[in-house]
């Protein structure tokens, strides 16, 4: 069938300037389908699958179909839009947490040791390690600081950096990312309007290879693809009675940035939430304090990170499940913010109901694949309110202490 | 009241667009440095007591994104390859006077470059269209007896010198940049086994060819679009051959035409079968493994049916084409079937809401048309291929003659 994600696998990655030179599309051996990412400006500006039966495109062709998938995006957003960043004149921290994944951490840690300009500080923070893997991979890089925090939890770990971080933006990343030049730079170009409290910017595909990567990219979205900039405030949250604010869709925790002051101001990320804990969404309910605390947030697709998303099938199902499970959680912590029913709805009501439907949709069409993803978030999303009985006797997110640590007494 | 027909460019807009007296609405062809980007149906509604509207209401997001694409393949320059020789080929029965003046709408392109033009006399009655292409020494002259379409196109095909033979229906003309266009996407695509283009209204003076246009016309779209075997996201593809263009103005190479084994006689016969023939083209040139590029710029106006009993009987005969081509299909390309069983479903179901769309004032084509289009589909499922396929038979032996071209099995 020809609309069936796992079909895709093995998925070709192919990136094409607007500005050429091109050469043909073609599918490497091996390669069922190819999934072109066009750029403009070294920014983003439409993707395209094409299958095997499409190719190859001669290189004739290839200005007219990357204009075509371009085109709704360069239509849509201002020439200025597409410039490349000014240098920040901003102090900026990375901070990358990892757990027992020294592999991943040297290939992320060599990709941003690429990076012009290079950050001021990069943090990393090993989370609850089973061994010195990690502190050897970090000592291999001269000026990476190495931290470690025992309590497990990306929502710990990404604390730890942020108390460790001396910079006055903190960008955070995870060890398996790789990270373009121009990271820091368009990550932190946006931080020139001082409005702007936070930056999330686009996660690509570092590759397609497996079907699994391509069930999470093609089937659940992967973690976004808009490819126009927005601006997020306050009017964000204004939704009618039923329905919660989308906040996930501000971003993802694998491309962002704050200010460091906006720690001390609505504390840090809740350590009830997040890989480790509940699940995830430690991002979202940080957004959604970000702006309930009337800040501003940018998504700014010209900054992209690459995600090595999972191989493996069984991997796959277990994130899926800690997703659906965490999200809900995450309903029930920012129900207890704003007490609006919206919240309670959406985890009791509109997304076992989605799921289900897809479900249904999945068993008619005889979609494996599909049923096998829809299956552990349906399931994550029925355990998650057991869940949140039993986080929410824990304690919220901290704050940040206001001083910087090289400052303090 | 009829509409009047207006052409505007983007870079040189009057302040307000007005009817003329006498004109009820207007169809505006839009223009961006002379290239087509849109098409624009304004009734009566939208001119509020004589006065005319702001030509920027016309210009919405279609519009932008087809000037964006233009544009930003105009900027990527020229293919390098050239294109390869074209014949425009013109098949007609009787209708002289429409034939000379597609032929006068093709004259000044033969300053762009020399190509060879056939013209395919059906059967005609009498002898003026024999005269109105003695009048050009350019146009070379056939007679085809055997009455059909499709056989017609098939003289064409073993006439024609060029590497492509351009179809055009004896009721349109050229727009100026016709040629170019054609030209253009046959470099572009090297690959390609057919290039089609856009089908504007020659005139909108009567209620028949207003309502025809109001429906959607032949219209496809004004951004280039590249179609290969296979598409990802469509699990009717390709069956529902209609979105590739039409018949009216179609291009396809000549030798891939002969290893299909020509166009199929039993379809485009005129009554009682006088469809489907470009639709089992298209998918054919597809289902060999060649590339359909539909290019906007190779654009003809069409002269629609005058009257609401032709348009009537036009809406039975799309029905009967489109199913014959498709009871065709199923039986001589089994691999389909099931794809061609949905598109079934699909397409009863497409009509039911139309009618529903109808029901509510949201469908501008009255119901006895749409339910002609369906009794026209119930027809063409029920045997009418095969009738037809008898009735060429018998065609050809009153003929008493063998062709070289047999319709394809």
């Amino acid at each position: 069938m020809t609309s069936r994600p796992a079909t895709l696998a093995p998925c070709g990655l192919r990136h094409v300037d607007l500005a050429g030179p091109f050469a043909p599309i073609a599918a490497a051996p091996g390669e069922r389908s190819v999934y072109a990412v066009v750029w403009k400006d070294g920014r983003p500006a439409g993707f395209r699958i094409l299958l095997k039966a499409e190719l190859p495109v001669p290189a004739e062709a290839v200005p007219p179909l990357v204009a075509d998938t371009a085109g709704p995006t360069v239509a849509s957003e201002n020439e200025a839009a597409f410039a490349a960043p000014p240098s920040p004149d901003m102090a900026v921290s990375v901070v990358i947490c990892t757990r027992d994944r020294p592999g991943d951490l040297t290939r992320c840690l060599a990709s941003l040791a690429r990076c012009t300009p290079p950050p001021a500080e990069v943090i990393v923070v090993d989370n609850a390690p089973r061994g010195q893997a990690t502190a050897q991979a970090v000592r291999a890089f001269p000026g990476v600081r190495y931290v470690a925090e025992d309590r497990p939890g990306l929502s710990h770990a990404r604390n730890a950096g942020a108390r460790a971080a001396t910079g006055e933006i903190i960008a955070f990343t995870d060890d398996d990312v790789e990270l373009p030049e121009d990271w820091i730079a368009r990550l932190s170009a946006p931080f020139a309007d001082a409005e702007v409290a936070c930056v999330t910017g686009l996660v690509l595909p570092a590759s397609l290879a497996s079907d699994a990567a391509c069930l999470f990219e093609f089937e659940i979205g992967g973690f976004g693809k808009m490819l126009l900039r927005r601006r997020f405030d306050g009017s964000f949250l204004r939704t009618s009675w039923w329905r919660p604010p989308d906040v996930w869709k501000m971003g993802a925790g694998a491309n962002m940035a704050m200010r460091r002051a906006v720690f001390t101001e609505v504390g840090l990320f809740d350590p009830r939430l997040g890989a480790g804990a509940s699940g995830c969404s430690e991002d979202s309910e940080f957004w959604f304090r970000l702006l309930r605390a009337g800040h501003v947030c940018l998504y700014d697709p010209a900054a992209v990170v690459f995600h090595h998303h999972r191989g493996d099938r069984a991997g796959l199902v277990r994130q899926l499940r800690a997703y659906a499970r965490g999200h809900v959680v995450a309903l029930f912590v920012q129900f207890a913010q704003d007490r609006r029913p919206a919240h309670l709805i959406r985890a009791f009501a509109i997304m076992p109901w989605y799921y289900l439907r897809l479900a249904v949709r999945a068993l008619r069409q005889r979609d494996r694949d599909l049923l096998a993803i829809v299956r552990p978030q349906f399931l994550g999303c029925l355990e998650g309110p057991f869940h949140a009985l039993a986080w929410l006797r824990r304690d919220g997110p901290p704050r940040l202490d206001p001083q910087p640590p090289g400052e303090r007494p | 009241m009829g509409y009047g027909l207006r052409t505007l460019d983007l870079c040189d807009l009057p302040p307000r667009v007005t009817p003329d007296p006498g004109e009820s609405g207007l169809g505006v062809i839009l223009r961006d440095r002379g290239r087509i980007v849109g098409f624009k149906l304004i009734d009566e509604k939208a001119f509020a007591a004589g006065e005319g509207i702001e030509p920027a209401r016309l210009i919405d997001r279609e519009v932008r994104e087809a000037v964006t694409i233009r544009r930003l393949r105009d900027e990527m320059g020229a293919p390098a390859a050239s294109a390869p020789s074209i014949t425009v080929a013109i098949c007609s029965k009787d209708r002289w006077d429409w034939v000379d003046r597609l032929l006068t709408s093709l004259g000044p392109l033969r300053m762009e470059g020399e190509f060879d033009v056939v013209v395919i006399d059906n059967a005609s009655s009498d002898d003026r269209m024999r005269e109105v292409c003695g009048k050009r020494d350019w146009v070379r002259y056939f007679h085809e007896p055997l009455v059909g379409l499709n056989f017609a196109r098939n003289r064409a095909i073993r006439e024609a010198r060029g590497e492509v033979v351009a179809f055009l229906d004896d009721d349109v003309i050229v727009d100026s940049d016709w040629l170019k266009g054609l030209r253009r996407a046959w470099a572009e695509n090297p690959d390609a086994g057919c290039v089609t283009g856009l089908v504007l209204p020659m005139a909108l003076e009567t209620e028949a060819q207003i309502l025809f246009e109001a429906g959607g016309g032949f219209r496809r779209g004004f951004r280039p679009i590249r179609y290969g075997a296979e598409r990802y996201g469509d699990q009717l593809y390709p069956c529902g051959a209609g979105r590739f263009g039409a018949g009216a103005n179609m291009s396809l190479r000549r030798d891939l035409v002969r290893r299909l084994g020509g166009f199929d006689e039993a379809l485009d016969t005129g009554r009682p079968l006088p469809g489907g023939g470009d639709l089992d083209i298209f998918y054919r040139v597809l289902r060999a493994g060649a590339t359909l590029v539909y290019e906007p710029q190779a654009a003809v106006y069409h002269e629609h049916r005058r009257d609401m009993a032709v348009l009537r009987r036009q809406y039975y005969t799309w029905g009967v084409g489109f199913m014959a081509f498709v009871a065709k299909s199923m039986a001589s390309d089994p691999a389909m079937r099931g794809r061609f069983r949905s598109t079934i479903r699909w397409w009863f179901r497409y009509q039911a809401r139309r009618l529903k769309a109808r029901a509510r004032g949201r469908e501008p084509i009255p119901a006895p048309m749409i339910l002609g289009e369906i009794w026209g589909g119930v027809v063409g499922l029920c045997g009418e291929y095969g009738r037809s396929k008898r009735r060429i038979a018998r065609i050809r032996a009153a003929a008493g003659q063998g062709r070289e071209y047999g319709a394809a099995a």
